[in-house]
């Protein structure tokens, strides 16, 4: 009885020692290297998009596929945001940063769009697919992990 | 083979053991490395942005004189500041985000030519009866500069000390170097490096002198909120140094209008590691114009361009030279490069006209 009772241990530790966690140290690298890959490819978008003064099309569209290339599905939102400048109840000016356009990557009608000295372009990114590393460790775990965002935001200068 | 699976049991279990704690400790230095960068790219475009409305609010009224005697206005500086961390963590802009901000910023300083704004905490009482320090800035506060009967820099500064102090001088920076305004009278004496029959009153003083007693004002300054910031929420209070036996060597010295930001680690910014504080800054800087002109090459007359001070004085006083803003402009009016001198090192030093150091 207890010498089945090792075997079936004994199978299901080397289970888990030769598939689950080698499985689980590369989802978990490359999920690592993803995020960073992406976070790069965002600042270098804002840096660009930001100097040029205008977004086009092709930028936005460039920028989208660039970032779904490195295994994470993500959907993409690049607002403008105009600063406004108001008074306060205790007489002080504050700068506020309205919304002003979203420039989906679905916009097929979007034309080169100037972008005024002062405005704020904001990139914010979402995680719309579990990643392999999140799927597995629910199956093991049944813990759901939040899912990978990101929000950057560059004054046009 | 009875023994081989409860031998196989007892080893895999810390080795299971070892490669979660193994995983566990890749992911931490993943996470740490993503959220320092993270961070670092916040701040870089928050510092950009408030040095944007510092340099820009209002007229910096630049005179072609002195390139870097633009005014600089810091009065909603600190909310842009604010405003841009907020926006880059997915906060909304509201007061109390700011503020909570706010905490964790001991110091900014904008630098100008002629003094210095600080930041500095105010005490507040709100209508519910708590107390808070929030930042404000000062007035602007002029660099000093105590000057003493022997004021040579080949001693030694105790030395300087010894030998008695004559007054306390605010001096202000200009595209030459430093100068003295004289306190009593407004008389503004330039003051140099090579002319040094040229002094207060006989007692010769060095623009190396001026600059670093500039680094010390900001270094003092600095430090002291710091402090003061520590004292007043309780946080770790550490040194800021900037190096001002080095300053003279152009070393970490502020020369031209400058905004200096530090901040402590944040706790909206994750596993961000960044010891004690981290410092932002950005500076006004001279565009490099392109000098475009008409050149005889092998005695045909050639459309050529490249920078400022690449080319020497003698060569460019003969030409007759119009200004662009950029190589491209200058390629699009049909300039090409002057391959003569534009490999020749751009000289972006205060001024056109800076005498090299003997």
């Amino acid at each position: 009885m207890i010498d089945y009772i090792n075997k079936v241990l004994t199978i299901f530790m080397i289970f888990i020692l030769g598939v689950i966690c080698p499985i689980n140290i590369s989802y978990t690298v490359d999920r690592a290297n993803n995020k960073r890959v992406v976070l790069n490819e965002t600042s270098t978008f804002l840096d660009k998009v930001t100097d040029k003064g205008e977004i086009t099309q092709n930028d936005i569209d460039e920028f989208n596929m660039e970032i779904n290339s490195h295994g994470m599905i993500l959907h993409t939102e690049v607002d403008r945001l105009v600063r406004v400048d108001a008074e306060n109840p205790r007489g002080e000016v504050d700068p506020i940063y309205v919304p002003a356009d979203k420039f989906e990557v679905t916009n097929t009608a979007l034309p080169v769009y100037e972008l005024t000295k002062g405005d704020v372009v904001r990139v914010k990114l979402s995680e719309t697919v579990k990643s392999g590393a999140d799927r597995m460790f629910y199956a093991v775990t049944h813990v759901t992990n939040p899912a990978y965002e990101l929000t950057l935001a560059k004054v046009v200068s | 083979m009875d023994m081989f699976s409860p031998i196989f049991n007892v080893v895999a279990l810390p080795m299971i053991i070892v490669t979660i704690l193994m995983s566990t400790v890749l992911c931490n230095a993943y996470d740490k490395d993503y959220d320092t960068e993270r961070l670092s790219i916040t701040l870089d475009y928050a510092t950009e942005a408030a040095f944007l409305d510092a340099t820009t609010n209002g007229d910096i009224d630049v005179s072609y004189d002195n390139l870097y005697a633009i005014k600089l206005n810091p009065t909603t500086t600190l909310k842009v500041l604010e405003s841009i961390i907020c926006l880059n963590y997915d906060m909304s802009l509201s007061e109390e985000n700011m503020s909570h901000v706010e905490d964790y910023i001991p110091v900014a300083l904008i630098a100008c030519n002629d003094g210095y704004y600080v930041t500095c905490n105010d005490k507040t009482e709100g209508d519910d009866g708590n107390i808070t320090y929030p930042l404000r800035w000062t007035l602007k506060k002029p660099y000093t500069i105590t000057v003493y009967n022997n004021n040579s820099d080949q001693i030694s500064q105790d030395e300087r000390e010894e030998s008695g102090i004559k007054g306390v001088y605010s001096c202000h920076l200009d595209d030459r170097g430093g100068i003295l305004l004289k306190a009593g009278d407004n008389t503004l004496t330039y003051f140099n490096d090579y002319n040094t029959d040229d002094g207060l009153d006989g007692y010769p003083i060095s623009d190396t002198l001026v600059r670093e007693a500039i680094s010390k004002n900001i270094n003092d300054a600095i430090t002291y909120a710091i402090e003061d910031k520590a004292s007043l929420t309780g946080g770790v209070s550490y040194k800021f140094y900037l190096p001002t036996e080095n300053a003279h060597n152009g070393i970490n010295s502020i020369m031209y209008p400058s905004f200096l930001l530090i901040m402590n680690k944040p706790d909206f910014a994750g596993k961000a590691d960044l010891r004690e504080a981290v410092l932002g800054g950005y500076r006004v800087t001279r565009r490099t114009k392109v000098l475009c002109y008409t050149r005889k090459i092998n005695g045909k007359d050639r459309k050529l361009y490249c920078y400022e001070t690449q080319m020497p004085e003698d060569v460019k006083t003969k030409l007759n030279i119009e200004f662009y803003n950029s190589v491209s402009e200058a390629a699009k009016a049909g300039y090409t490069p002057d391959y003569e001198y534009i490999f020749n090192k751009i000289n972006t030093e205060m001024g056109l006209d800076k005498i090299p150091h003997a």
